[in-house]
């Protein structure tokens, strides 16, 4: 009776810690990635997008797609009480972000954020390159300065354009002089007249 | 009017007739290389090689690409891996072998814009290409020189022409030498090989 027991709650110990397991390591459909450290992952770029433009920031878009050997997850950040900050500070900004994860894998190889500024007054939008940036970050949360090649560009609302564009166009030096370059793509962050902050949507060929 | 003055102005107008048809035709064939290039590459039927080139900050990254379009079918070497699509199916061969791609309906079109990727051209579907402008530009030879080219840019018609960067052609002596489709410029491939298969 006593082995029965002992065997009876080694099985319910088991099977709970099973399940457990299972509640907790639930899989994201869309990433394949665990649920748990996705949730901590986008605290920690949410925690990132608030020190690049200084206050509560709320998630603003997100899309997943698959590039190459890479899902590739865009999202875009912008202050939680914009509308407040925008009219107190007469400027406004949005960190755009790409997050390079091979496939099937639960973490991501590289992390791009792209942080633009803009001044906006019903008539106009115009950039703020001196205060715009741009960085790459490991898993561990260092900061990686080289390799690269980060090409910023700006353009302000004018009578072709409603909108203002800040964009950075990088891509990775792949170790040794041969070799297919795989991580590259374009960060966007516009602006319209009115200091609403956005993404631009490159449909089909964005990476 | 004189016999002579007629004789002299059937020969002048011959040799302007002449003259005009040699103009034409010298014309033709100067533009030769621009006008075949758009032919073949809109019967989804041809062969393209070069070298695919990144000018970095600090250093320049190369890879050899080898495509071959067949309808719908494609191969696409880039150093040691190639992307294969037959009969709306994906494989890789990474040297040890050919895999095939498995995937979901859902994912489909994604495996179909990774594969895309792979190409320097097969994102733009020719036929629906607009030229809109032509000119004269200096670009970075391999060598590392500046060549002047003539640049034709193609954009995809009316309301797609936002979905994909502009696709650069670029002709030296009349010949296909490099093309630019990835929207940043510090990408460019120079083009070594390319015909109907």
């Amino acid at each position: 009776m006593k082995r029965f027991s002992a065997l009876l709650l080694a099985l319910t110990i088991v099977l709970t810690l099973t399940v457990s397991a299972g509640a907790v390591g639930i899989s994201n459909s869309e990433t394949g990635v665990n649920q748990t450290l996705r949730v901590n992952e986008l605290q920690s770029e949410l925690q990132s997008a608030e020190k690049i433009l200084g206050g509560e920031c709320k998630l603003d878009s997100q899309e997943i797609e698959r590039v190459g050997d890479y899902v590739v997850e865009t999202r875009l950040y912008v202050l939680e009480d914009e509308d407040v900050a925008s009219a107190r500070t007469g400027g406004c900004g949005g960190v755009s972000s790409h997050t390079w994860r091979r496939y099937g894998a639960d973490e991501w190889d590289i992390k791009v954020l792209f942080g633009a500024f803009f001044y906006y007054n019903g008539q106009t939008a115009i950039c703020r390159p001196e205060e715009s940036n741009f960085w790459v970050i490991r898993p561990d949360n260092s900061i990686i300065t080289t390799n690269f090649n980060p090409q910023e560009s700006y353009r302000d609302s004018g009578t072709l354009t409603s909108k203002a564009t800040a964009s950075c166009q990088y891509a990775r030096d792949e170790p040794g002089t041969s070799s297919d370059i795989e991580i590259f793509g374009t960060l966007k962050v516009t602006c319209t007249k009115d200091g609403t902050v956005g993404i631009e949507s490159e449909v089909e060929h964005r990476y | 009017m004189s016999r002579s003055n007629y004789r002299k102005l059937t020969v002048g107008c011959i040799g302007l007739i002449a003259a005009t048809i040699v103009i034409l035709l010298l014309s033709n064939l100067s533009n030769s290389g621009i006008k075949v290039f758009r032919k073949t590459f809109e019967t989804d039927d041809f062969y393209l090689e070069g070298e695919s080139v990144f000018y970095g900050e600090d250093k320049t990254s190369t890879c050899h690409v080898r495509e071959r379009h067949e309808g719908e079918n494609y191969r696409i070497e880039r150093l040691n891996k190639t992307y294969i699509k037959e009969d709306n199916q994906y494989f890789i061969d990474e040297g040890q072998g050919i895999s095939a791609v498995l995937a979901t309906t859902e994912e489909m079109s994604g495996i179909e814009e990774m594969f895309n990727r792979k190409s320097e051209i097969s994102n733009h579907r020719f036929s629906e290409l607009d030229l809109v402008s032509q000119y004269l530009t200096d670009i970075l030879s391999l060598a590392g020189e500046k060549v002047e080219c003539v640049c034709q840019e193609y954009h995809l018609q009316g309301d797609l022409a936002e979905s994909l960067p502009p696709l650069k052609v670029y002709f030296l002596d009349n010949e296909l030498y490099a093309i630019r489709s990835r929207g940043d410029d510090r990408f460019i491939f120079y083009v070594e090989a390319w015909g109907k298969n």
